[in-house]
This record gives structure tokens, C-alpha cells and sequence, in this order.
């Protein structure tokens, strides 16, 4: 009988181990969306018109993809960067992205400060709060206070 | 169950097995019969038991044909096992015209080995205190596990108007003005970024709290491409610190 109710306990912590993980796994998000944005700083400064991917993986990692044009200051530059970024949910649509890591492409002439002052901050010291739902078959992503875009997924 | 005989030997009745107690290595088998007949005589050892019922326990109501011979066989064999562990040969005793009875000058008790049998021990209770507080613990795990992490948010914007043949929803809710204003706000907004309305297309509205309350704030619309309930692609318009004077 004892041996019968300890195999039981290690039966269950096993259970609700591997539940506890399972659940935890699909807190994350798993997204693949894109869009076109186009996103004006403030006193139109810097106006970025880009095509927006976003991908979300299960494992907290995730990739925004920015392509299009930057205008500063009235002139237009190419820009194509790539963020790698980790993410971890904080509550149901609020989810905390740090480890910002930004790639550009050879035809990218948008200086990455420009990004950085205007839109979110990149570089391993960045931390941004975004939130993310649903509507309908697509994401609204943005910042705390104001969505970003919607992006519908297919 | 399990029997200590004179203080000495140990009788499982499960299967039959006698040995001497401390040393388990050496034990003796009962045959199935036999070992009926010492379970009923020492079951029965208050009080004589007369040889009919003897017959009646260990033969007749297993199936088997009985006989005073066979009775006689098996005392004799249960004697000399008995005998081999020490005991008095007359461990068993005749008592003519009356019965059979084990002696009742050798002691028999309840030998508590038997692990269904063992009195519960503290360690025992606490046993099942443990597996009680573990699954409360895992349920309370699982549940915060589920609700902690469940899916995500699902908007559901209100309608708020038409800009031209486009329906327009508001993200926010509890906007300090009437739905017309919003839409009118909307408009020029849209109207600032050369965006245009075409059939097909739904409109979200997005102004953040500093908009309404100073004028001047963030000022979001996606103008999306909706069939059958379903986004097809969406241009959103994002304007930081955007004024409807701007």
C-alpha cells in the first residue's frame, strides 16, 4: 500500500510537471502576420512607410521584418532591417520584448538610431512592452497605449 | 493473515507456508488440503470440532469427496509438520467422541507481518497526509498553470459609423465623445494620410488619451480589406502626437 501511494505522488508530480510545462509552452504565441505601415514621428520628422512581417514562435523568440522607405527629413531612404527580439507574456495580451538585436541589409541606408529614437528601442537595453490581440483573423500589435498595426494572418 | 505458534513458529494461511520465526530462509509447505484443515482447526481453537464439520470445511465445500480416512491421513501428516518445528505431537488433539482441537496449552496468536494486516503506524497516516498535501498542491499548480497562461485577448470593436461605404470601429472604448465626433476625427485623419475608402474595406480607430484630452496625441487607423468576415491586408496609419489642426 505504501509503495502504492508513493508511486501515485511521483505519478502526479510527474502529471502536473509535464501539464505545467505543457501549458506554459502555449502561453507563448505562435504568428506569422504581415502588413504595411505607415508610422509618422512625431512633428513629422521621420515617416516610415514599410511592409511589416511579424513572426512569433512558441519558444519566445520572434523576428520583425521592416522593408520600404524611411523619409527623413524629406528625404527618402531605403530601409530593410530585420529584429530579433526574445519575448515573455506578462498577461493575456501584454507581453514584454527584450534582447533586441537589429540586422540591416546591404540596400538599408536608415541609420539604426533613427529607429531606435523614433519607434522602439534596440540593442540588448532595450525592453518594450507590446501588446498583442486578436481581431477577427488578424493581430493588432502595438505599445501600451496605441496599437501599432493590424496584420492579418493567412 | 499469519499465526504465531508457541511463540515460535509462523503459519501463513495465504498459501500454507510454516517456518520458524527469524529464520524465513527454511519453511515447509503445506499441501492445499492440509493447509485448510490446520486453518480451520486453529480458527476453531476454542472449542472442539467435531469431525463432521471438519469434513464438511476442508472437503465438502471445496469440491472434494471426504472421508475419515483422508482426515485421519492429514492429522497425522499436520502432526509430524507440527513435530518438525518443535511443537508437541500433540499439538493436535483427539478427543474421542468429542473432536478435534489444537492444543490449548500452546499459545496461537495473530502474527501482524502481513502488509495488508499491519496496524496503521504514524508514519502510515502520514503517508497519506503527504499524498493529500502534494494533490492539493499539483491541482493548485495545474489551475494557476491554466489560468495564468491562457490565450490571447479577442477584440470586438464597436461600430461606431460609415466613412463613406466603410464601416468604422473604435479599438478604445469609453471615449469622452459621441460617436459622430470620433467618426468625423477619423475622416480627417484618413483624409491627412491620402487614405481612401473603397467598398470591401473596414475601418479601426484609434486615438490615445491625449488626444482626447489635449488635442493633440497618438492617432492610429488601419484600413483593412475584409471578405467573408476575413482580413485580407490592412494599411495602418500610425501619426505620434497628431493634432486634427496638423
Amino acid at each position: 500500500m505504501i509503495y502504492r501511494i508513493s508511486a501515485l505522488v511521483v505519478l502526479q508530480l510527474l502529471v502536473s510537471a509535464i501539464v505545467y510545462a505543457f501549458s506554459v509552452y502555449h502561453s507563448q504565441i505562435d504568428l506569422v502576420c504581415n502588413t504595411w505601415g505607415h508610422f509618422s514621428s512625431i512633428r513629422g520628422e521621420t515617416t516610415l512607410k514599410n511592409n511589416v512581417y511579424l513572426r512569433l514562435f512558441p519558444n519566445g523568440e520572434g523576428v520583425i521584418g521592416l522593408e520600404g522607405s524611411t523619409v527623413i527629413q524629406g528625404q527618402s531612404v531605403p530601409m530593410r532591417k530585420e529584429i530579433s527580439v526574445k519575448y515573455r507574456r506578462i498577461d493575456k495580451d501584454t507581453f514584454e520584448f527584450t534582447q533586441f538585436e537589429m540586422a540591416s541589409a546591404e540596400k538599408d541606408k536608415v541609420p539604426d538610431e533613427i529607429l531606435e529614437r523614433y519607434f522602439f528601442p534596440v540593442g540588448s537595453r532595450g525592453v518594450q512592452i507590446f501588446t498583442l490581440s486578436k481581431i477577427a483573423n488578424g493581430w493588432i500589435v502595438g505599445g501600451r497605449f496605441t496599437p501599432a498595426f493590424v496584420c492579418a494572418t493567412h | 493473515m499469519e499465526y504465531l505458534i508457541d511463540k515460535a513458529v509462523v503459519y501463513r494461511t495465504d498459501d500454507g507456508v510454516l517456518w520458524t520465526m527469524g529464520n524465513e530462509s527454511e519453511t515447509v509447505t503445506l499441501s492445499p488440503t492440509a493447509n485448510r484443515l490446520l486453518n480451520v482447526i486453529i480458527e476453531g481453537r476454542e472449542k472442539p470440532m467435531r469431525r463432521q464439520e471438519l469434513l464438511t470445511k476442508v472437503w465438502d465445500e471445496h469440491g472434494l469427496v471426504s472421508s475419515g480416512n483422508s482426515l485421519n491421513q492429514y492429522l497425522c501428516q499436520l502432526r509430524k509438520v507440527l513435530a518438525a518445528f518443535g511443537l508437541s505431537e500433540h499439538a493436535i488433539e483427539t478427543i474421542p467422541k468429542v473432536g478435534i482441537i489444537f492444543s490449548q496449552d500452546i499459545s496461537v496468536s495473530v502474527h501482524y507481518t502481513d502488509k495488508n494486516n499491519v496496524p496503521e503506524n504514524h508514519w502510515f497516516k502520514y503517508r497519506y497526509l503527504l499524498f493529500i498535501v502534494i494533490m492539493i498542491i499539483n491541482i493548485g499548480l495545474v489551475y494557476f498553470a491554466m489560468t495564468a497562461h491562457q490565450g490571447v485577448r479577442v477584440r470586438n470593436p464597436d461600430h461606431i459609423g460609415f466613412i463613406d461605404e466603410c464601416p468604422v470601429y473604435a479599438l478604445n472604448k469609453n471615449f469622452p465623445m459621441t460617436n459622430e465626433t470620433l467618426v468625423e476625427l477619423a475622416s480627417t485623419f484618413m483624409t491627412q494620410n491620402a487614405a481612401q475608402c473603397k467598398k470591401g474595406k473596414v475601418i479601426y480607430f484609434h486615438g490615445d488619451n491625449k488626444l482626447f484630452a489635449d488635442g493633440m496625441g497618438n492617432a492610429f487607423l488601419s484600413l483593412c480589406v475584409m471578405k467573408n468576415d476575413r482580413l485580407l491586408r490592412c494599411a495602418n496609419y500610425l501619426t505620434m502626437d497628431w493634432s486634427v489642426d496638423s
